[in-house]
């Protein structure tokens, strides 16, 4: 456990002492700020979110939960893709794999590192849940619980990014692979399920990440949702250890 | 993995090639287990996965359980057992409508709903495509179930293909009769072919409509359809058979004008002879007039009443040849001085008048007065013999006329006689009208052809059975007009979300038999059409016609509905199936104040009408009254009290003054003189009332929109005389138990009940400021007051209940299907849509009664939205959504920079 720390302390510091922990805490919650604030607009796309943060608008995080739940879709491979594909890039894989520590500490490791880093993104938009105590009368109840779904949500999503960054030695390609395989699990999956006969639609549904965040989001816990999030979460972060191990014997 | 390096020193090639065989078979021992390791995850991950999804465990922690069903709604699916299909179709384009806005809540209900039953399958459908592909599923089950209705559509298109060329052969014939034969006289040939023609015409033009509808429709109106070709096969058929029964009296015409000849042609002459006799007793003209001026006068006043007798005997003569025949339609029967009875009796009136003036001239004393006058007389007479005898040639005329047969009019008669005359058309005709008569009304189906229109519905489908749960339903509008004051010209109405129970209690009524019947209660007496210019109709305020809506969802919310017509019966009609009873009781006429006309016996309603009702709800029978504000009556000017029936009733048994004499309303608070009001116009007739008890039957309409119209207060009655509505004090019934459901508080100052509605008028028309009339007796009634509440009692050991809802004039169908007209501060006016939500307060009342209440919805949260001043947001975006992501950046700068160092 101990390693596991000291591994995700020494990719913290790479985050914080680089710019791009602040650049990506910035973009973040600038994009935050537009939906929160402005809403967005795509007229050509017919495509519009109403400012969640408005006079009259109901007083809660949950527009803004469950956009977020498909931009991170993209943010968190962006910020996962660098996590071992970097180490492949420079060289540095060799050296921790001569480290005494085991594959799965390195992988637990970064991926407790970007938790961390996922986190604090996430606890910045705070400010933003102040403002709707301070404004209105949130349900404290549906704020905790969609806090908690973003929460599982960012595991799952960073546990397909850093499997994604396992994959290759090229970051850009490793964040694309995850974004991809986020957009097929989320997205991609909601179109799946409006082709298909509905007899068929509710078991392709239930593989759907955003089917289970959606019910985190409007306040109601429900044990499949976190079991979903769980053992997706571990079952990525297995099979990125199994393929870090595969490059000894490859 | 490690894999480890073996010695090769000895023979470098032979084990160069053992290490590469081993080396590769640890590659793929290592690769067989990772496979197996990820296969083995993959299964525990699906294994893990399904077990949870069998057995998990799911709680709500949102505070207002919006995202959860409400206990009602759950409570009837757990019911539910047979396989349920749910569709929602949002596809609407409207701004205010959007999917985007409107489906994510009800996806979330209907995924709610499936994860609460396996035997619910929902379906979601956002796309045109789609959504055709529902209709062309539905379209298929309705022409399953709407076989026979498209069977006789079909015929008719084949009925239409044959009977067309019939009709336009018989069209040819008609044309080609002689413009001078016999039946040119009754303009018969001109009708016959004009009714051939718009037969053919008719049958042309619905056939093409049809085809239209069939091809446009994606579900297609097939009773609708069938009413209208049963409309047209009707007006065809009563076409045909009037021309096929007039042909056949026109043929027997001219034996009863042979037969009728000799004795009116007997007739005409007898007047002819009795005015001659008439003349005689003067003398003819130029010859000298009679010795005896007098006594010829008066054999001559004689003679000439003897010349009416025969005119009149004549005309009735005439008359009684016509009889109900074709006579007078004759073009001789009517000649340029009118009909040939009329001038008989004409002729008879003229005598009559000759008689008197004779008279007159005979009652003269001076015989040179008398001697003077006889000359005229008798140019008078001639005149009037001439007329007598051309009427007789008339007469003679008209009866040459019907006899004078000619060779094609016998050819036609020959065939009307005969009964299969036009039964070529008439058979096939009358059979698909009788096959359409039993296509019925397909009462399954209605209510999907009617509402799968609209945009934004969700179908619920069990069986055959298909429901639509329409848009306004799902999100009904919410109490208040959100966001502040209605001259807010930016926002929409909002609309609360009430899904659940709308969804549950159409498959709660798709499913079951009805909880209990509704029995309509009314007083009324409308007299057969032919009657109504005779007899009054009597009507309550609310005729029972103009509840259409109210039934339709009382239907909905799976409750039966029958009538009782105190007017008419003793007692409500027996309950079917032995089901529940709830009368709705409406406004009963007031009595009349005249007397009614001399042996005409008119029911009227009475205290006798009171008590058949008191006697039903004693039984154990509930009531809801339907009451409200009832305009003064004005007696020579002085207005008195508006009447309700139950008045004394509800104030002697259940200890309620209903004050049907004063009127709730609605003022706004002036700003700038404290104490003062102004009334919005627009409610006056669209007063915002959502001020619910806890009550189970208002609790969940408190965030509903509910719009009252013509409200009167509802209050404890004192037990003292004298009150304002009435003079009875209340019975001292301890046991009477009164609970307030809608209440004007205390608080809302703006809202109060007038009591002189005329003043309040004039104040508000001169725009004068209001304010309440405080005083003591006769004043306005200040809140708080109810305006809906439940007694309940026990009498003679049952318990009685009823319910009292004082703005009966809000649940008619003018009220329930009309814009809302909101007035706004700059003066323009912002629609919004019908207060369909009123009804909920009635269907509520009934569950409450029968005691079905746990199948009331909880109904929508109250949701306290976001109040922000526009320019504090405009500084919390400056500060969160600018300053907060630019202070991450400055950090981030500031650590480089510090790095650089």
């Amino acid at each position: 456990m101990r390693k596991i720390v000291i591994l995700a302390r020494r990719e913290l510091s790479a985050y914080f002492y680089s710019p791009m922990a602040y650049v990506i805490a910035a973009l973040f919650l600038l994009l935050v700020g537009l939906i929160f604030l402005w809403g967005v607009r795509v007229p050509f796309l017919k495509f519009e979110i109403e400012p969640v943060f408005r006079s009259g608008a109901e007083s809660t995080l949950r527009p803004l939960f469950d956009v977020l739940a498909y931009g991170l879709a993209v943010v968190v491979p962006l910020l996962t893709m660098r996590l071992v594909s970097e180490e492949f890039r420079s060289g540095t894989i060799e050296t921790l794999m001569t480290a005494p520590v085991t594959d799965a500490a390195v992988i637990l490791g970064k991926f407790l590192a970007a938790m961390v880093l996922y986190l604090l993104l996430l606890a910045a938009t705070g400010v933003f849940f102040a403002l709707v105590v301070v404004f209105g009368k949130p349900d404290w109840g549906v704020a905790g619980m969609g806090y908690i779904g973003m929460v599982l949500l960012g595991a799952v999503y960073i546990s397909v990014g850093l499997f994604a960054s396992t994959l290759t030695r090229h970051q850009l390609v490793a964040g694309l692979i995850g974004i991809a395989i986020l957009a097929f699990f989320t997205a991609g999956l909601y179109l799946v399920v409006l082709a298909i006969p509905p007899e068929y639609s509710q078991v392709v549904a239930k593989v759907n990440i955003i089917t289970h965040f959606a019910d985190f989001s409007k306040g109601v816990f429900d044990t499949r949702g976190l079991v979903f999030f769980v053992t997706v979460t571990a079952f990525f972060l297995f099979i990125s250890v199994k393929v870090l191990e595969s490059r000894r014997w490859r | 993995m490690a894999v480890k390096k073996k010695n090769t020193d000895s023979d470098p090639s032979g084990p160069k090639k053992t290490r590469e065989r081993d080396i590769r078979s640890s590659r793929r021992a290592a690769g067989v287990s990772v496979a197996i390791a990820i296969v083995a995850a993959t299964a525990l991950l699906i294994v893990i996965n399904v077990i949870s999804d069998k057995k998990n465990y799911r709680c709500d922690v949102e505070t207002l359980g919006r995202y959860r069903l409400s206990d009602a709604a759950a409570r009837i699916l757990d019911q539910m057992d047979q396989p349920i299909r749910l569709t929602s179709i949002y596809t609407s384009t409207e701004s205010d409508r959007k999917p985007q806005d409107y489906l994510p809540r009800v996806r979330d209900l209907m995924a709610e709903i499936a994860r609460r039953k396996d035997n619910i399958i929902v379906v979601n459908v956002t796309s045109d495509r789609e959504k055709a592909e529902v209709h062309a599923r539905l379209r298929k089950n309705l022409d399953e179930a709407a076989s026979g209705h498209r069977k006789v559509i079909m015929d008719f298109q084949i009925l239409a293909g044959i009977q067309g060329p019939q009709f336009e052969q018989l069209t040819r014939q008609w044309q080609a009769y002689s413009s001078k034969g016999w039946l040119v006289q009754f303009a018969m040939p001109k009708l016959a072919e004009a009714a051939m023609t718009a037969g053919r015409d008719d049958l042309r033009t619905t056939s093409m409509e049809l085809r239209q509808k069939l091809a446009d429709a994606s579900l297609p109106d097939y009773p609708g359809m069938v009413r209208h070709l049963s409309e047209t096969l009707k007006k065809l058929r009563d076409s045909l058979e009037n021309l096929s029964v007039g042909l056949r009296q026109l043929a027997s015409l001219p034996k009863e004008a042979s037969k009728s000849r000799p004795e009116l042609i007997e007739a005409a002459d007898k007047v002819i002879v009795a005015i001659s006799r008439a003349s005689e007793k003067l003398g003819k003209k130029d010859t000298p007039v009679p010795a005896d001026p007098s006594a010829a006068l008066k054999e001559f006043i004689t003679s000439v009443r003897a010349v009416t007798g025969s005119a009149e005997s004549a005309a009735r003569r005439l008359e009684k040849f016509a009889g109900n025949g074709f006579a007078p339609y004759a073009r001789s029967w009517r000649t340029v001085r009118g009909t040939l009875p009329d001038r008989y009796r004409r002729l008879a009136y003229i005598a009559t008048g000759m008689a008197e003036q004779a008279r007159g001239i005979q009652l003269a004393a001076k015989v040179e007065f008398q001697k003077k006058h006889i000359p005229q007389i008798r140019d008078g007479m001639l005149k009037f013999d001439a007329e007598a005898r051309r009427i007789r040639s008339a007469v003679e005329k008209l009866l040459k006329d019907l006899t004078d047969l000619d060779e094609p009019t016998k050819e036609i008669f020959a065939q009307a006689g005969k009964d299969d005359y036009l039964q070529a058309i008439l058979k096939p005709l009358n059979d698909l009208l009788a096959r359409a008569a039993g296509a019925g009304p397909l009462d399954e189906q209605k209510e999907l052809i009617q509402k799968i229109k609209q945009d934004n519905v969700v179908l619920v489908e069990i069986g055959s059975r298909t429901g639509v749960v329409g848009f306004d339903e799902v999100w009904p509008l919410a109490s208040r007009p959100e966001m502040g004051r209605i001259g807010d010209k930016a926002k929409k109405p909002k609309r609360v979300f009430y899904g659940d129970m709308a969804i549950c209690t159409r498959i709660l009524s798709l499913a079951s038999d009805p909880f209990a019947e509704v029995v309509l209660t009314y007083f009324e007496q409308i007299p057969p059409q032919y009657l109504q210019r005779r007899q009054p109709t009597i009507v309550g305020s609310i005729y029972s016609g103009w509840l259409q809506t109210v039934r339709e969802r009382l239907e909905r919310a799976n409750l039966k509905i029958s009538e009782w017509n105190i007017a008419k019966q003793d007692s409500p009609p027996k309950p079917t199936d032995n089901i529940r009873q709830v009368l709705l009781i409406l406004p009963p006429p007031e009595p009349s104040p005249m007397p009614p006309m001399p042996g005409m016996k008119i029911p009227q309603w009475s205290p006798d009408e009171v008590e058949k009702v008191r006697k039903v709800i004693a039984g154990g029978t509930p009531a809801v009254f339907l009451a409200g504000y009832v305009f003064p009556r004005y007696t020579r000017g002085i207005p008195l009290p508006g009447y309700y029936g139950f008045s004394e009733y509800l104030r002697i048994d259940w200890k309620l003054d209903v004050k049907t004499s004063l009127r709730v309303i609605q003022a706004k608070a002036d700003p700038l003189n404290p104490g003062e009001f102004k009334l919005p116009i627009h409610t006056w007739r669209h007063m915002r009332l959502s001020t619910f008890t806890d009550h189970p039957v208002g609790r969940p309409l408190k965030a509903r929109r509910m719009y009252l119209f013509n409200a009167c207060p509802i209050v404890k009655a004192s037990g003292k005389a004298g009150s304002p509505t009435g003079t009875a004090p209340a019975r001292n019934e301890p046991n009477v138990e009164v609970k307030d459901i809608l209440i004007v508080p205390k608080h809302r100052n703006e809202m109060w009940a007038i009591s002189d509605i005329e003043a309040f008028i004039i104040k508000v028309k001169k725009r004068k400021p209001l304010e309440p009339d405080r005083k003591e007796i006769g004043g306005d009634l200040l809140g708080p007051f109810a305006v809906a509440v439940e007694a309940s009692r026990k009498i003679k050991g049952k318990q009685a209940r009823i319910i009292v809802l004082a703005a009966a004039d809000s649940f008619t169908d003018y009220y329930l299907q009309d814009t809302v007209m909101l007035f706004r501060e700059d003066g323009t006016i912002d629609p919004e849509p019908p207060p369909t939500g009123n009804v909920d307060l009635l269907i509520n009342s009934v569950y409450h009664l029968i005691g079905k209440g746990e199948y009331i919805g909880a109904g929508p949260a109250i949701i306290e939205p976001v109040e922000i001043a526009p320019k504090t947001m405009v500084v919390v975006k400056i500060l969160f959504g600018l300053a907060w992501p630019g202070l991450m950046f400055a950090i981030g700068g500031a650590v480089v920079l510090l790095r650089k160092r």
